[in-house]
């Protein structure tokens, strides 16, 4: 039997959702291109790295998670970098979020490092990394010190961003040199990395001031830096249904090994000089593995948003019947697209939980993947004095 | 959307043949990220015997992202290696002193199968288990079918949205992997009519590796990456049985010339310290190699071995370098390459954090190629760190491995071929 729940209940069929959407915003623009796909990678260099999911927990639990970045220079040339931590945790972390009661901040942190040539480095967010010149070989911060990170407080939540900049600071600049991982790791040392999302360069990056236009269309094409996606696709496993391989070892009592999916994603848009952050509306549409397509609620990204499948576009309490869930769908996995409606694209990672009965639990993040490119998105640096 | 998708897809076909009449211009591109037209899988592992401690098996998921159907050749590459001779003999190894004085020998063993997937469907099973079964209507609510069961079979087909026929999911069968395995999976889109390989990107894919431990204070640990994607460069080649990759003539874009990886260095007595510094532990690195040429057809093992040139660099960037061989397999952690395989020599490994004195290093894998072909490689990486608690050894993590390459596209030592034989007649 492919699962053990009891019957689902009649989810419904929905047409199929409209694809590309024009839209317009009192600022930016964005005429999606279908024949092309955004450069936005995860397997190449570029100029612009978007870790979306950064997290230091507070309290003694052995989940509680702390994040490690590391950064490289793959060129034979140093590279400056400006980067920002959003802190987008809850006005009230203990309550639901809610655009009213309870808003996400959008507090940015912003500092530079610097980077020799083929220069790697790391940081732990909830330490950052002083310069040091006295570190010994071998220690937690041995190495040439890519510039003073500051340490997150305990109980952030939210993104980094790292632009390539030239030596004023402000001006983001080509070449693309940059690589990045982000490895979130709990207090029983359980472990899972992501790739950070590089948006590469084109040849008219830097001719806009502190202003990174995100408009370059498939490779070469004369733009700024890549457009973002107009698509994000999620093949998740449904969500609190049991874990397949860990009940048919035998260590799922009474189907109670669930797999939950978190998934976080982060407008492309980012006034860092304002202080305005980007808020994006989602259209979702889900197929199963029997091709039943069915439509979900809309998704809003306001700054920041990690969310539980089954809690997507819903307020937080109702987590029954939900599209996402084992309940709902006829099928062990699924495919969930996300499609810009409004306000430009997103960047995003998966994280997925295991569990088994006895409630030990494993988490493993992944890399969406992606269709069709969104150009009109803008990072606004600080200006330094 | 569907309307949408379906310009798209001639605006790519009319592109491709525009392109079959000019010089391929293939990039270099691997992508996770996207939908390709060859998925690779580099590890897919399975333990599954019986009164173990520790069980394995991987959940493997593959999609069509178009809206029309979408078939593909599979092919299982089985890598475990087995005791040559003595007590032993035939018993899964890793290494020599597994086999009480005899030789743990590499093996290569591939079985294939076909994949059908109706428009923008997932499709998932555990290797261990496969898909086998039927899913037939009489089941009236799906959720009660086998887990092995082929989701459209058995008379069941798809809802017909937009008018069109009937889909279902053919004659996919996907047999089980043996009780242990270790080795590597790729699914190549083919024609729906004559199994040719045909120029369109319509696969995505993931592995979840999946590991329990049944002792008392056991529990789960797991891991997971995106497929290893291969993008069409639209340039359908006459041999419809040997795809080119690269180079002159390119039907498939190239595999990378050097692969990036950021990585910790092997602890070794080192730690990684988190938590505002009061939770340590050590990390150390394995990576997975598998040859992008291969010879399914005529079964050679070693049709895509490779040379692998290391560039090391530490956070003081210090330099470093090594070699190593790829014989159509290899996982290894970090500090096998230069020393011994076991953790006897690691701590004076190039690799090790103890050598380095840097926790982090960027290190860059060059293929040597050959005089007839690249002889590349594709990689992910993945990384254990030593548990606090419990009897895991370990909590391991799995990521892509990035790729840097400038590419001279007539340069036929850039191509490399993948034979997979004529097409099976199904």
């Amino acid at each position: 039997m492919r699962f053990g729940l009891g019957k689902r209940r009649f989810a419904g069929l929905a047409a199929v959702l409209a694809g590309a959407l024009l839209s317009s915003t009192s600022q930016q623009s964005y005429a999606a291109s279908l024949d092309e796909s955004s450069r936005a990678t995860i397997d190449r260099t570029g100029d612009i790295l978007v870790f979306p999911k950064v997290v230091y927990d507070t309290g003694a639990a052995a989940t509680a998670r702390d994040t490690v970045i590391r950064i490289s220079n793959t060129f034979n040339h140093p590279a400056e970098l400006h980067c920002f931590y959003v802190d987008a945790r809850l006005a009230n972390p203990g309550q639901p979020p809610d655009p009213v009661f309870n808003p996400r901040r959008w507090q940015e942190t912003d500092f530079e490092i610097f980077l020799t040539a083929q220069q790697p480095t790391h940081w732990v967010v909830s330490q950052g990394r002083p310069v040091d010149p006295t570190d010994y070989f071998g220690g937690q911060n041995s190495g040439l010190d890519p510039g003073a990170i500051p340490p997150v407080t305990a109980g952030f939540e939210g993104e980094l961003r790292c632009i390539h900049v030239e030596s004023d600071g402000s001006t983001p600049t080509g070449g693309n040199y940059l690589k990045g991982e982000a490895t979130i790791v709990d207090r029983g040392r359980d472990a899972s990395d992501y790739n950070a999302i590089a948006l590469r360069s084109g040849s008219s990056a830097g001719n806009d001031g502190n202003i990174a236009i995100l408009d370059e269309v498939g490779d070469d094409s004369g733009g700024n830096f890549t457009a973002c996606p107009q698509t994000l696709i999620l093949d998740f496993i449904a969500f609190g249904g049991p874990d397949p391989v860990v009940r048919a070892f035998g260590q799922c009592t009474g189907d109670n090994c669930p797999v939950e999916t978190n998934l976080t994603l982060v407008p492309c848009s980012a006034d860092f000089e304002n202080l305005i952050p980007g808020n994006v509306t989602l259209n979702v549409a889900i197929i199963d593995e029997f091709e039943t397509m069915t439509s979900a609620p809309v998704v809003n990204v306001d700054c920041w948003l990690d969310s539980r499948l089954d809690r997507l576009g819903t307020l937080s309490t109702q987590q029954t019947n939900s599209v996402y869930s084992a309940s709902v769908l006829a099928s062990p996995t699924a495919v969930a697209r996300f499609t810009s409606a409004s306000g430009g694209g997103v960047l995003g990672v998966a994280e997925e939980t295991h569990k088994d009965s006895t409630g030990k639990q494993s988490r493993a993040a992944f890399n969406l993947q992606h269709e069709g490119a969104l150009p009109g998105d803008t990072i606004t640096l600080t200006l330094l004095p | 959307m569907s309307t949408k998708k379906g310009l798209r897809r001639w605006a790519v076909l009319a592109a491709a043949a525009g392109m079959i009449a000019g010089a391929a211009t293939a990039h270099a591109d691997v992508v996770a990220d996207q939908a390709a037209a060859i998925i690779i899988f580099p590890k897919i592992e399975v333990d599954a015997r019986a009164n173990q401690a520790v069980n394995i098996d991987t959940i493997i998921q593959v999609a069509n992202t178009s809206n029309s159907p979408v078939r593909a050749r599979c092919f299982y590459v089985r890598a475990n290696s087995f005791c040559a001779s003595g007590p032993n003999v035939g018993q899964v190894c890793t290494i020599d002193a597994d086999c009480a004085g005899s030789r743990c020998v590499a093996n290569w063993q591939e079985k294939d199968f076909q994949l059908f997937l109706t428009k923008r469907q997932p499709l998932s099973w555990r290797a261990s288990l496969g898909l086998t079964g039927q899913c037939p209507p009489t089941i009236a609510d799906p959720q009660e079918c086998p887990e092995d069961a082929v989701p459209l079979s058995g008379g069941r087909v798809a809802q017909n949205q937009g008018g069109g026929p009937a889909q279902d999911n053919g004659a996919t069968i996907i047999q089980p992997v043996e009780d242990q395995f270790v080795g590597e999976l790729k699914c190549i889109e083919v024609n729906s009519a004559d199994e040719t390989p045909i120029d369109l990107n319509d696969l995505k894919g993931e592995a979840t590796i999946v590991r329990t431990v049944t002792a008392v204070d056991g529990g789960v640990d797991v891991r997971k990456y995106n497929a290893i994607g291969i993008q069409s460069a639209g340039s359908p080649d006459p041999n419809p049985a040997i795809l080119t990759l690269g180079g002159p003539g390119a039907e498939y874009n190239a595999c990378p010339n050097v692969l990036v990886l950021d990585h910790f260095f092997d602890s070794n007595g080192g730690t990684v310290t988190t938590h505002a510094n009061t939770v340590n532990g050590g990390v150390a690195t394995n990576v997975v190699f598998v040859p992008c040429s291969e010879d399914f057809e005529h079964q050679n093992a070693h049709y895509g071995d490779a040379t692998l040139q290391f560039l090391i660099y530490n956070e003081f960037e210090q330099r470093f370098s090594t070699s190593t061989k790829v014989s159509c397999y290899r996982d290894t952690k970090l500090s096998d390459i230069d020393t011994r395989q076991g953790s006897a020599d690691d701590v004076t490994s190039i690799f090790s954090a103890a050598v380095q004195g840097t926790l982090t290093g960027q290190t860059r894998i060059r293929p040597v190629p050959g005089t007839s072909k690249a002889n590349k490689v594709l990689a992910i990486a993945e990384e254990t760190w030593e548990a606090q608690n419990g009897v895991l050894n370990g909590f391991k993590t799995a990521r892509n491995v990035q790729s840097y390459q400038p590419v001279n596209a007539t340069d036929p030592a850039q191509s490399d071929f993948i034979d997979i034989g004529p097409p099976l007649g199904f």
